[in-house]
């Protein structure tokens, strides 16, 4: 559960913006209109990149723009928070990870993931090709339309995997970039990442599978080659 | 060298890993073809892994502002 604490890039305060909400300038009329302009001049053009994380994680439109207000609502509750200069984008992704992954442990569906080997990662994805190879999956896989394989297999991933994926691959954010929008160490980005990919890759030759394209060919054990 | 695949696709290994890993694929057909797909199989998770649903910007736009209106005005 540690990763539902996310301090926001450019701030050492820790994200949690309900704690926040009672600031006086969200209470007063004149003062509060100023602040909600300045907040919106420097969020607003940011809202079609959240909009998409929020498609992303969510792969529903309702409960999507429903995650992308309550991100503006909580950033702007948080906005004393901001430092100037800091990256307002990412700190919205920050925020928008953090409202749909409380989102995710208010319906029972939070689980936090184990902390993964990138290397075996790796090494597992290669021998599942190479078992997909000797079965004929492989060759079959690269014939499916796997533009609606992955769209689909990456909506069925777990929150955690399903996030790394996204901000890496999808919105082509660092390793690092990532780590901090997620409030998770570079290393768990990339266990969380690769584990990620290998489980897409284990997907998408069930399809290949499903769709009639398997072989008869029993492979040989699996084992490291290189 | 397969326990790179990930990094080295990404281009996050130090560049003479990176180099190391391209000169040993350049000579063996097994590694290649597991990079191979690896690389076209990140791409199309480039192009196909977001949702894919078509937005109203406009109509978002206007929910959300309407939303921060009603907290600068003291609102919920």
């Amino acid at each position: 559960m540690d990763d539902l604490m996310i301090p926001p890039p450019g701030s050492a305060v820790p994200l949690d913006a309900p704690q926040v909400v009672d600031e006086p300038l969200l209470s007063s009329g004149a003062v509060g209109d100023a602040l909600v302009s300045s907040f919106e001049r420097l969020t607003m053009p940011h809202l079609p990149a959240i909009s998409r994380f929020a498609r992303s994680l969510t792969r529903e439109a309702a409960a999507a723009d429903d995650l992308v207000q309550e991100t503006y609502l909580r950033a702007l509750r948080g906005w004393h928070t901001f430092r100037d200069g800091s990256d307002a984008r990412r700190w919205l992704f920050a925020i928008c990870h953090h409202a749909f992954l409380r989102d995710v442990q208010r319906e029972g569906l939070y689980v936090q993931p184990p902390d993964d080997d990138p290397e075996l990662e790796s090494l597992e994805t290669v021998a599942a090709h190479w078992r997909a190879q000797q079965s004929g999956v492989a060759d079959a896989a690269e014939r499916l339309d796997l533009g609606q394989a992955i769209n689909r297999a990456v909506g069925t991933l777990s929150p955690h995997y399903r996030a790394a994926v996204v901000l890496v691959d999808v919105e082509g954010q660092t390793y690092e970039e990532a780590a901090e929008v997620l409030g998770i160490p570079v290393g768990t980005v990339r266990s969380r990442l690769f584990r990620g990919r290998r489980m897409l890759q284990d997907l998408l030759f069930e399809y290949a599978r499903d769709a009639g394209f398997d072989t008869t060919r029993t492979p040989a054990p699996p084992e490291a080659r290189k | 060298m397969v326990r790179q695949l990930w990094p080295h696709l990404d281009g996050s290994l130090p560049d003479a890993l990176q180099d190391r890993i391209a000169e040993h694929l350049t000579g063996c057909a097994d590694c290649r073809s597991h990079f191979e797909f690896a690389s076209t199989f990140l791409a199309a998770i480039r192009e196909h892994g977001g949702s894919g649903v078509a937005v109203d910007m406009d109509e978002l736009r206007i929910r959300v502002s309407r939303a921060l209106a009603a907290v600068g005005d003291g609102g919920p």
